[in-house]
């Protein structure tokens, strides 16, 4: 078996792959979620976690990965972001100061396309396309050779998954269109079966949003894109980059219902998967937490999207994934 | 389904024991049950600080769950709260939930007595049709099995103000992996005694809580035995 489950966290995003005996955790925010999850799989140990850039709703999961005492984390990778003054960065320091002490974890605090280029996990290899060692020095609140300003987001690790020579599945962080240019100029390949879009589906901050959807869909070739996205939090994924994905001809799938496809929630639809998902008690979840198989080109299970996709058809009233394509 | 309860299953218990100083509220309590089809009975008597001897009554009832009034002093029940009959009520595995109108204003007492009392209703919130959620969420509990919501886990709380107030330090802390932006008092009593007088602003603790909890209320601390110095703090 080798698979990724993109948890339905609300706003923020939390991915762990399994592969032989294997397991990686791909950021993960607040909360228990987590860590109950894999204390149920009977996962005492992570091999592997990333830290996609410095944000809270990417990182304050991994802080309480680095603190348990029931689940070991062996490595974990991340970028420095001289720029964080946050209180949860500084927690993130406290946690590696736990981890040097306890000794048993170890902690590289870089995350580029060289070092370290590619990680496997099991069958899995998981590719780092961004940032390049030279944008990350840049860093945060430095300039790109355009003299663009460098955000946080912008040095979000692109990580691209593949099972064997399978198109696999691309986790974009929060990229944005300046880190998605250090990518595309460097020439990493992006091809993917399945994209998990940045920033949640919120709007790029200095490029139109079509422009920005045409250029990473372009670069990555998807046919299904998902969204990590919370109902209560910023009413992702935005209308016009989702039509953008429909007309381009992406599958979509969201982890939670936006209030542009359901005024009201919708309990008990039946067909979530069977993991945790934070919108399942209060019928938020519109795919809950998702399977992507890796070991089948990294697509969902058949079954599992069929019933998505009647729950789509028959509950939700006004679905932004059903956009005709000659809609504007 | 992996962790999750689900809870349209659970069924009500068929008796519930009363432990309440307060007639009043003992019997308007009482009357809600019966309208639910549920049979209640009634501990009544003078414990003074006789807990096992409360316990040892509530146990001879053998209703499959009790509900235990916080303040039990006013109407002489017993000398001590209802929180301390909760958790030696949970020693011999017997599940119980608390009930008080004093969750606010004894909201730290009660924070020091949570991690052994795993359901508190206030009771304007309280709801019969609720009794078989309280009662699965304390068997779970008793089971080694908590709901997501009380299960407890490794997590930084880091110091954010300390007070002094009538001899005592007050700890306002957030706690990193449940809502890092909102303070909260930390009773020192929850934190081992020998980090009390070390314990500075910025300073973080390591302890095991359930930050899955909803509310503060809901929030309980153990083994908050060790700290992290400001100056400790890895530089990457």
């Amino acid at each position: 078996m080798s698979d990724i489950v993109l948890f339905d966290v609300a706003h923020g995003n939390c991915s762990l792959v399994r592969s032989q005996g294997s397991y990686s955790v791909i950021d993960a925010p607040l909360g228990a979620m987590l860590l109950n999850t894999l204390e149920d799989m009977g996962i005492s140990c992570v091999d592997v976690a990333f830290i996609s850039h410095a944000d809270k709703d990417h990182i304050a999961g991994i802080i309480g990965l680095l603190t348990s005492t029931t689940i070991q984390l062996k490595k974990l990778y991340l970028n420095p972001d001289s720029q964080k003054k946050t209180g949860i960065w500084r927690a993130l320091l406290a946690a590696v100061s736990v981890a040097e002490r306890e000794g048993n974890c170890e902690v590289v605090s870089t995350l580029t396309t060289t070092t370290p280029g590619t990680v496997t996990v099991g069958d899995v290899a998981v590719h780092v396309e961004a940032p390049s060692t030279s944008f990350a020095l840049a860093g945060s609140g430095g300039t790109d050779a355009q003299g663009r300003h460098i955000t946080s987001n912008s040095i979000s690790a692109l990580l691209r998954l593949k099972h064997a020579d399978r198109p696999g599945l691309l986790l974009a962080g929060d990229i944005d269109e300046v880190g998605l240019d250090d990518a595309l100029r460097h020439d990493r390949d992006l091809t993917a079966q399945t994209l998990v879009f940045p920033h949640h589906g919120g709007l790029p901050t200095s490029s139109d949003a079509g422009a920005f959807v045409e250029r990473i869909l372009g670069a990555v070739n998807p046919s299904l894109v998902i969204f990590s996205n919370g109902r209560e939090k910023h009413d992702n994924p935005q209308p016009e980059i989702v039509s953008q994905v429909v007309r381009i001809g992406c599958k979509v799938a969201c982890t939670q219902l936006a209030k542009s496809c359901s005024k009201s929630p919708i309990l008990d639809g039946g067909h979530l998967e069977p993991h945790r998902a934070h919108g399942r008690p209060t019928g938020v979840s519109c795919a809950g937490s998702i399977t992507i198989d890796l070991a089948d080109h990294g697509r969902r299970p058949a079954a599992i999207e069929r019933a998505h996709q009647k729950f789509i058809n028959d509950a939700v009233e006004t679905p932004m994934c059903r956009v005709a394509p000659n809609d504007e | 389904m992996l962790g999750t309860i689900n809870f349209s299953d659970v069924e009500q218990p068929q008796s519930v024991t009363i432990v309440d100083d307060d007639p009043d509220d003992r019997e308007d309590l009482m009357d809600q049950l019966r309208d639910h089809k549920i049979e209640p009975r009634a501990v009544d008597g003078r414990y003074g600080q006789d807990i096992d001897r409360l316990v040892a009554d509530v146990l001879a009832i053998n209703s499959p769950f009790v509900i235990c009034d916080h303040r039990l002093q006013a109407k002489n029940l017993a000398s001590f709260n209802g929180s301390k009959v909760i958790k030696a009520l949970g020693s011999s595995k017997h599940p119980a939930m608390l009930l008080t109108m004093y969750q606010k204003t004894h909201r730290l007492e009660l924070r020091e007595a949570r991690a052994e009392v795993p359901v508190i209703v206030g009771r304007h919130d309280f709801q019969i049709s609720q009794l078989g959620v309280y009662a699965e969420i304390c068997r779970r509990e008793l089971a080694n099995d908590p709901v997501d919501e009380r299960r407890a886990h490794r997590t930084l709380i880091c110091i954010r103000e300390i007070e002094r107030a009538h001899g005592t330090k007050e700890f306002y802390v957030t706690v990193t992996n449940w809502r890092p932006d909102e303070a909260i008092i930390l009773p020192a009593a929850c934190i081992a005694s020998d980090l009390v007088p070390q314990l500075e602003v910025g300073d973080y603790l390591l302890g095991d809580v359930n930050v899955g909890a909803a509310e503060e209320d809901d929030l309980f601390f153990k083994n908050v035995n060790e700290i992290v110095k400001a100056d400790e703090k890895s530089g990457l």
